[in-house]
């Protein structure tokens, strides 16, 4: 282990928390000792398993297995269902605390993030305080690495033991990649469908990878092999850290197991009420994730990204409502969040001048009017929600006006 | 600034109201105006299927100011409340 740093080449830590999305699934490491577990595949997906404990993976369960191969290999597996909102919530609380101490991070998969330290050194003093302070703010025991690239970075992270950071400096990091068993680049997504070919035909570490030739393996296993091969040359993309935004995000129970109209009138004034945030300043929307707790335990998750920024009611709610289909069972609650903001921008898609253009002008002026001197909510509508339901306060809601 | 609404919520929530009842239930006095009759009453069971059902016996009353009012008692818990049906 080297702690000096020999230059002044970009210094990637990679923070690597095992089993992520099972441990928020189970509530915490502790339920997961000496127990094979394994997170039970989701309805839409294919019928595989992901994460599995270390019990499970000794027993020779690994995530991606199909279930019936899983169980007939443990047949004591428990199964529990998997929890995206909450995985969720808790990354973006773990992120946000790795922000926290200064870095620019860019998240990978939940249980997988990375940044650069070379900014850090003189506020933490130097990469052991750095490290120090990103094990500490995460409180998970993560395994931390770091690299000259993000790959060499991961793969350190892999190798690390908890509370023992592994750092590999740039004249070495070729030679560290090279013993590295192939099974790191499952890692990527890029190179992760190349492991089970490259396995079948013997090749263990990525120095074997390395030896074939740049030639050989871009016949053999096409761009993934090419990827993989530079990567094991310590060749990597730089960092592209996330933009630290403002989190929206607007929730509602639905008192009735939702789904049909009622689902869809609850999602418009959840974007109604999302729009009408004082927080937007006026910014469009590029992307938005749509969530639900579902009747059964579970939730439920979607990314939806538009196909351009925009702060139209109606077009976002066209997009989120064919999303609404692929629930796999009732809701009892949805969440609304905004993934990702666009350029702020005031009319869109005026089309036609005139009279009309005039009065939405004049109107507009007046809410602006009546909201300063009332309060955001001082404008509202009512909307039907569920004209059907036998509850009378379930029939209709207040919802933001919307110019 | 003063916010002169309340934030966007669920409308027509039930609001407690002081009923007084006769000995088969059914409402008496209504918030201290005496009900001239009852010209409907109806019952809700709902959420059965869940941890928290709800059952409400509704009434349609007529005061003797001739106001009409829909009150219901939750029959879990007994307590009366007023709500637009």
């Amino acid at each position: 282990m080297r702690r000096r740093r020999e230059n002044r080449g970009p210094l990637i830590v990679c923070v690597h928390v095992p089993r992520f999305q099972l441990r928020v699934a189970c509530g915490g490491a502790a339920e997961l000792l000496g127990a094979a577990v394994a997170i039970a595949p989701s309805g839409a997906a294919a019928m595989r398993i992901s994460e599995v404990s270390a019990s499970a993976q000794a027993q020779g369960v690994q995530a991606g297995m199909a279930l019936g191969e899983a169980l007939a290999r443990c047949p004591k597996l428990q199964l529990v269902p998997g929890d995206p909102i909450r995985v969720e919530q808790a990354w973006e609380q773990a992120v946000r605390t790795l922000e926290g101490i200064g870095a620019h991070v860019e998240p990978d998969r939940p249980g997988l993030a990375y940044f650069d330290a070379a900014g850090l050194l003189g506020m933490h003093g130097g990469l052991d305080g750095v490290i120090a302070a990103a094990g500490t703010a995460l409180l998970r025991r993560p395994r931390i690495g770091a690299g000259p690239t993000r790959f060499c970075a991961l793969a350190a992270a892999l190798a690390a033991r908890p509370r023992r950071a592994r750092i590999i400096a740039e004249c070495e990091a070729r030679r560290y990649l090279a013993t590295q068993p192939v099974s790191t680049l499952r890692h990527r997504s890029e190179t992760e469908p190349l492991v089970p070919a490259v396995e079948r035909l013997g090749i263990s570490t990525l120095g074997d990878i390395v030896k074939l030739g740049a030639g050989a393996v871009a016949d053999r296993f096409g761009e993934p092999g090419t990827i993989a091969r530079r990567l094991a040359l310590a060749h990597d993309e730089p960092l592209r850290p996330r933009r630290v935004e403002d989190q929206l995000t607007e929730s509602m129970k639905l008192a009735d197991a939702g789904s049909g109209l009622l689902l869809q009138r609850t999602l418009e004034v959840l974007v109604n009420r999302l729009l009408a945030r004082p927080e937007r300043r006026g910014r469009t929307i590029r992307a938005l994730i749509l969530s639900a707790r579902l009747v059964e335990r579970g939730t439920w998750r979607e990314h939806v990204a538009l196909r351009e920024a925009i702060a139209d009611p109606h077009r976002i709610l066209l997009a989120l409502t064919a999303r609404l289909q692929l629930l796999p069972t009732p809701a009892v609650a949805l969440e609304l969040a905004v993934a990702e903001f666009g350029p702020a921008t005031d009319d869109q898609r005026t089309l036609l001048d005139g009279e009309r253009t005039a009065r939405d002008a004049r109107r507009r002026k007046a809410v602006g009017q009546v909201r300063a001197l009332a309060g955001p909510h001082a404008l509202l509508r009512v909307l039907v929600v569920a004209p059907d339901s036998p509850l009378p306060e379930h029939r209709t809601m207040s919802t933001p006006w919307l110019e | 600034m003063r916010r002169l609404v309340s934030a966007p919520a669920a409308m027509n929530s039930p609001q407690p109201v002081r009923v007084q009842a006769s000995a088969r239930g059914r409402p008496v006095v209504v918030a201290g105006e005496r009900v001239e009759s009852v010209r409907e009453d109806w019952l809700h069971r709902f959420r059965w299927w869940t941890d928290d059902p709800l059952r409400r016996h509704y009434y349609e009353v007529a005061t003797v100011t001739g106001r009409h009012v829909v009150v219901f008692r939750d029959t879990f818990t007994g307590r009366w409340f007023r709500q637009n049906a």
